[in-house]
């Protein structure tokens, strides 16, 4: 499992790769992280705390 | 002559805020989500709050090819399972019910290469789904590029009736020329 530490640098090299990439890229590699993390969290490998920290909100019940 | 069905044949799925899973009946365990797309289309402001992403997952890797066989006490490879997909299309069809003005969009896995696949299965699937779906919708599928490079295959499906219809469609068949665009 993930520590908040290495959250936090990823976070940061998300921000960096965002900035040095193009929109579609990025937007993209976004969108691949955010898969990736999603299955990680089902298949209990990363914690809820870990989703919100990426900004992934599932949606919610009316 | 072979009678067609026309209705689905889903797997009992359980629901728990909008996460769903359903267990086949070789036992493997399936997962579907529904997230809110984290910006993924705040260049487009007029469509982001209407576009969720959609995916769904077997929860172990082992599970796509093969699975065991207990009468044989051996892996068998596996047999295309229509009842998955039966199973997904009632999942969406129970998201689009409720969340009529939710369009959910997808991006086609490609870290094992078989993005291709999984979008020529897709839309076979949605030409099925459009036989019997209770709430006729529409799925369209676009390639996202910039200049240099084709970063891979989306899709969305939006409600026939929903009232923004046209501007969702014609919005995302345009995403790549917007994005292209902001890197002027």
């Amino acid at each position: 499992m993930k520590t908040a530490n290495s959250s936090e640098t990823s976070s940061a090299k998300a921000v960096v790769d965002v900035n040095s990439q193009s929109k579609a890229s990025a937007i993209i590699q976004k969108m691949k992280d955010d898969k990736k993390a999603i299955k990680q969290f089902f298949r209990g490998e990363i914690s809820i705390q870990e989703i919100d920290a990426r900004g992934i909100k599932f949606v919610k019940p009316i | 002559m072979q009678e067609v069905s026309n209705s689905l044949n889903p797997y009992e799925h359980f629901s728990k805020n909008l996460n769903y899973t359903f267990t086949t009946s070789n036992g493997i365990e399936y997962f579907v989500y529904f997230t809110e797309t984290s910006g993924y289309f705040e260049h487009i402001p007029e469509i982001n709050d209407d576009i969720v992403t959609f995916g769904f997952y077997p929860l172990t890797d082992e599970s796509e090819g093969f699975f065991y066989d207990p009468k044989t006490g051996i892996k068998r490879k596996q047999r295309f399972d229509m009842r998955v997909s039966d199973t997904i299309g009632s999942i969406t069809q129970e998201f689009l019910f409720t969340y009529p003005y939710k369009c959910p969009s997808f991006l086609c896995d490609d870290t094992d290469r078989r993005d291709k696949c999984r979008q020529k299965l897709f839309r076979k699937w949605a030409q099925s789904f459009s036989r019997f779906i209770e709430m006729p919708s529409t799925v369209y599928e676009n390639q996202i590029y910039d200049k240099r490079t084709i970063y891979g295959d989306a899709g969305i499906i939006v409600r026939n009736d929903h009232p923004r219809h046209a501007l969702i469609r014609d919005s995302f068949m345009n995403l790549s020329s917007v994005l292209v665009g902001k890197d002027l």
